[in-house]
């Protein structure tokens, strides 16, 4: 079992550029590792809704849950419309590298990650890229923790059958 | 941070090796913020502020584009009246992944070997785009918002001697790499990855969406492809192709129905025509928004402001067919988009085949 979340500090202004700093690695992790592509634009993307709606925001018990969610959003609305794209991107990242290149062994379990149905590889992200626990990550799927518990072992059956091939 | 190792009784050494390489894959991709990612943030809140008001309707037009397609799915298929599939089985490591910046299930050809052209041409479709007649099968769409696909049949099996035509059925279909269609109409025919739909009770497991368990009228696709096929674009294939316009602020259906000559040389010119009006300028640096902005008060090679005040994206006119929504046009470094996907495979009793191409909203 993994320990409680911690309990938030709530009703706490923070800073958005604390927020933004703390959360970013997680969110370019999470972005990459759904779209295929370099997740930058999407994790731009969040930030500015969350600086649109920072009152609130800030003011939420997980305002990193809330980036993750976003993100979320932001990551299946463009997983159908621009998969096309990624094709060209990768040609111009490998013509203009501005990070280091994963090892074939991380892109192998990130693209064998991108073919499971959405729920399970939402919950595959956001565990292991996003550094969540299982039961943040059922707060920004909106599902039982029971379930991301059940689709994390079924995930990494159908990874360790996918890899292995 | 809080995610910790899932220890209990069911984790097994092959459980343990996954998540040992899935947080090795994780701690890879996590990186720090950028020097310039605030500044960067502020500037686009400033942006977001700029156009509003232009986005406020944007959901309205979804919901009411969601009614629409969703009607749309009610009626069977068209009638096809050509044909010509060359197929192959997909190599056994097939589909082997490529660099790494892909989107799944961005692949490339199984194997490196173009499938063999075995089968011929037996009835010739007429070319020129003209309205199209009959409804499409619900599977003929992309299946929606993270669910399985409903009210259609599944498709018939599909035999492993690729020589062996398909039977009569609808089988779904992707190109082989995800990819816009102009390169694979420079060559004059498309490779794609062709799957029988199957009820999802009968798929193996995270072959559908959502667990299940499911309604017996739950159609999903295997994770392999089943064959690949080769499909020429020329008089051999008919192909319908869904987009959308928009009549008096009212989006319409737009339906044609051509040959794979026509939609060869409608992707040659979306193409182009995407090259000069889109890519060209974001690749000089200007603004994604001062672009959609610039094209909708000065309609350039084709696009132009769709009609639909609430819809904030651009529509693509062709000289001939359908119009096309394209709407993730805009990417920093993009150097192309595609506006059209390939969804279906309709082979006929007579073996005749129809491509089905959806043009419109995607989500």
């Amino acid at each position: 079992m993994n320990p409680p979340d911690p309990v938030p500090i709530s009703f706490v202004e923070i800073r958005f550029e604390d927020l933004y700093r703390r959360e970013y690695p997680a969110l370019v992790a999470v972005a990459t590792a759904l779209s295929g592509a370099d997740g930058e634009d999407l994790v731009h993307d969040a930030m500015v809704k969350a600086l649109v709606h920072w009152k609130r925001v800030q003011r939420l018990e997980r305002p990193g849950g809330w980036c993750h969610r976003v993100l979320v959003n932001l990551c299946r609305s463009r997983w159908r419309r621009t998969r096309t794209e990624a094709r060209h991107l990768a040609r111009l990242r490998r013509e203009e590298p501005v990070t280091a290149e994963p090892s074939a062994e991380v892109i192998a379990f990130w693209v064998a990650v991108r073919r499971l149905p959405e729920r399970p590889r939402l919950a595959v992200t956001l565990h292991y890229a996003g550094d969540r626990s299982t039961a943040e990550v059922a707060s920004v799927l909106g599902v039982p923790e029971g379930t991301v518990r059940s689709d994390l072992s079924r995930a990494r059956a159908a990874l360790a059958r996918e890899l292995e091939r | 941070m809080a995610n910790e190792p899932d220890e209990d009784d069911t984790f097994d050494e092959s459980d343990r090796s996954v998540d040992e390489l899935a947080r090795r894959a994780g701690a890879a991709l996590r990186r720090p913020a950028p020097p310039d990612g605030m500044a960067r943030i502020h500037a686009g809140r400033r942006r977001r502020a700029a156009v509003r008001v232009v986005g406020a309707g944007a959901l309205v037009i979804v919901v009411a584009v969601g009614a629409f397609v969703a009607l749309a799915r009610r009626s069977d298929d068209a009638v096809g009246v050509s044909d010509t599939v060359a197929t192959t089985a997909p190599a056994d490591t097939a589909p082997a992944t490529t660099a790494p910046a892909t989107t799944a299930p961005a692949t490339t050809a199984p194997g490196t070997t173009a499938p063999a052209t075995t089968a011929t041409a037996t009835i010739a479709t007429a070319s020129g785009w003209r309205a199209a007649t009959g409804d499409w099968s619900p599977l003929a769409y992309l299946a929606c918002c993270g669910t399985n696909w409903e009210g259609g049949e599944p498709s018939p099996t599909v035999p492993s001697d690729p020589t062996v035509p398909l039977a009569a059925g609808l089988y779904n279909v992707r190109t082989v790499d995800d990819a816009p269609l102009a390169g694979d109409a420079e060559d004059g025919r498309l490779v794609l990855e062709v799957r029988p739909y199957v009820r999802c009770n009968e798929l193996g497991e995270l072959e559908c969406e959502g667990g299940g368990p499911y309604a017996d009228t739950e159609l999903g696709v295997p994770n392999a492809p089943a064959r690949i096929a080769e499909l020429p674009l020329d008089e051999t294939v008919r192909v319908e192709i869904h987009g959308f316009g928009c009549d008096e602020d009212t989006l319409r259906q737009d339906r044609q129905t051509g040959s794979g000559a026509d939609l060869r040389a409608l992707f040659t010119e979306f193409d182009a025509s995407y090259q000069a009006a889109i890519a060209a300028p974001l690749r000089a640096g200007v603004d994604p928004e001062q672009l959609i902005a610039g094209i909708s008060a000065d309609p350039v090679a084709g696009f132009h402001d769709p009609g639909c005040p609430a819809w904030t994206s651009l529509a693509w006119t062709p000289s001939a067919g359908p119009t096309i929504i394209t709407a993730a046009p805009f990417t920093r470094s993009a150097a192309t988009a595609a506006g059209a996907y390939p969804t279906a495979l309709r082979v006929d009793p007579d073996g005749s085949t129809t491509l089905y191409v959806y043009a419109g909203f995607s989500s």
